[in-house]
């Protein structure tokens, strides 16, 4: 259950973002998980909810998008989109050499109440 | 009640209670592990400055991690200092046992945790610096899925497998075996007896991460552990 660790750093990273003397509220928070992040968004934002609960975020919107995944490969320098972490590159079918994005969770925006 | 607002009615929209004038974007764009990936390269620089070894052992609870630990130090300190970090919910057993076998420990207890971070890893090696030129082990929390994510700033990842896990493991937890640089299958003098497929196993392990090393051992016999003592040894030799 590494989303509750996660959940952790998301409110760290929101209290850090928003200037609290400026804000009345942060309504929501919009975050991007990595397809081949190893994160599961459904338990991320039951863990937030659960986190959050009794803290200021308790009412904050907790939006999920899921970012897809490509990968690189390095024989035919072509950028490819990925499901799975063993997938290979369709023009010459050797692996991925590198994962480029979806590999990560981010928090993309907030929105706040003023 | 709604929790929103604390009117009586059931919980309702409140897009009314919140126009669109009074709301502002704020951009942030940052992982949410970017605080973990620094600590995780503050560690990797001290172990290069250090010239450390520094060996993340994962596997399921079960599968012989701290006995691994404990026969590694004992074929080690002829070698090299062996310092270990500890990882578990709860109990300094695992620590208590690596002193025993001759090697400096440290018990991180993580209470809720299913995994170490490199902030953890951190707060102990800037603390208690390991000797130079050494090997240090982190045995993370016997977990599958969740220390898969947490790069700690080491030099290699280790993963073990028993036999009487079943051969399905790296096919079931594949970010796990993808992660790692080598895999331990142990328990091997179990294996007339159980159901696994060597075969199986190595196929799907193979899938996921080609490049791979494979090591063989059965710890209460003592199998392999040469081969593992050497694979050590050639990883620290060979350090960036």
């Amino acid at each position: 259950m590494h989303e509750l660790s996660l959940s952790l750093n998301i409110l760290d990273l929101v209290e850090r973002s928003v200037d609290k003397e400026k804000v009345r509220q942060v309504y929501e928070v919009r975050i991007e998980v990595g397809m081949l992040s190893g994160v599961d968004a459904g338990y991320l934002e039951e863990t937030l909810k659960m986190v959050a609960a009794t803290t200021d975020y308790s009412k904050v919107r907790w939006v999920m998008t899921q970012k897809g995944a490509s990968g690189y490969c390095e024989h035919c320098c072509l950028q490819f989109p990925m499901m799975y972490l063993w997938d290979v590159c369709p023009r010459c079918g050797r692996r991925a050499g590198k994962i480029t994005e979806g590999d990560d969770v981010e928090v993309d925006s907030i929105i706040v109440l003023e | 009640m709604c929790e929103t607002c604390g009117c009586g009615e059931k919980e309702h929209d409140h897009e009314d209670l919140f126009p669109e004038e009074n709301k502002r974007l704020v951009e942030v764009k940052q992982s949410v592990l970017q605080e973990d990936r620094a600590f995780a390269e503050k560690n990797r620089r001290l172990f290069k400055e250090r010239h450390i070894t520094c060996l993340n052992v994962v596997s399921s609870p079960g599968s012989g991690k701290t006995l691994l630990l404990e026969r590694s130090i004992v074929g080690l300190l002829p070698f090299s200092a062996v310092t270990v970090i500890e990882g578990d919910q709860q109990t300094t057993r695992d620590s208590d046992r690596i002193r025993k076998a001759g090697a400096t420990a440290f018990q991180i207890n993580t209470g809720l945790g299913c995994h170490l971070t490199a902030k953890m890893i951190h707060e102990v090696v800037s603390s208690n610096v390991p000797p130079e030129n050494s090997i240090l082990f982190i045995e993370n929390v016997g977990n599958l899925v969740c220390p898969a994510m947490f790069d700690l700033g080491e030099t290699k990842r280790v993963v073990i497998m028993s036999v009487t896990e079943g051969d399905d493991k790296p096919a079931k937890y594949p970010f796990m075996f993808y992660s790692s640089d080598i895999c331990l299958i142990n328990k091997m003098d179990l294996l007339p007896y159980v159901d696994y497929s060597i075969d199986t196993a190595l196929h799907d392990l193979k899938h996921i991460k080609p490049g791979i090393e494979v090591l063989y051992l059965s710890l209460k016999d003592g199998t392999g552990m040469g081969g593992w003592i050497d694979w050590i040894r050639k990883t620290h030799n060979n350090r960036p």
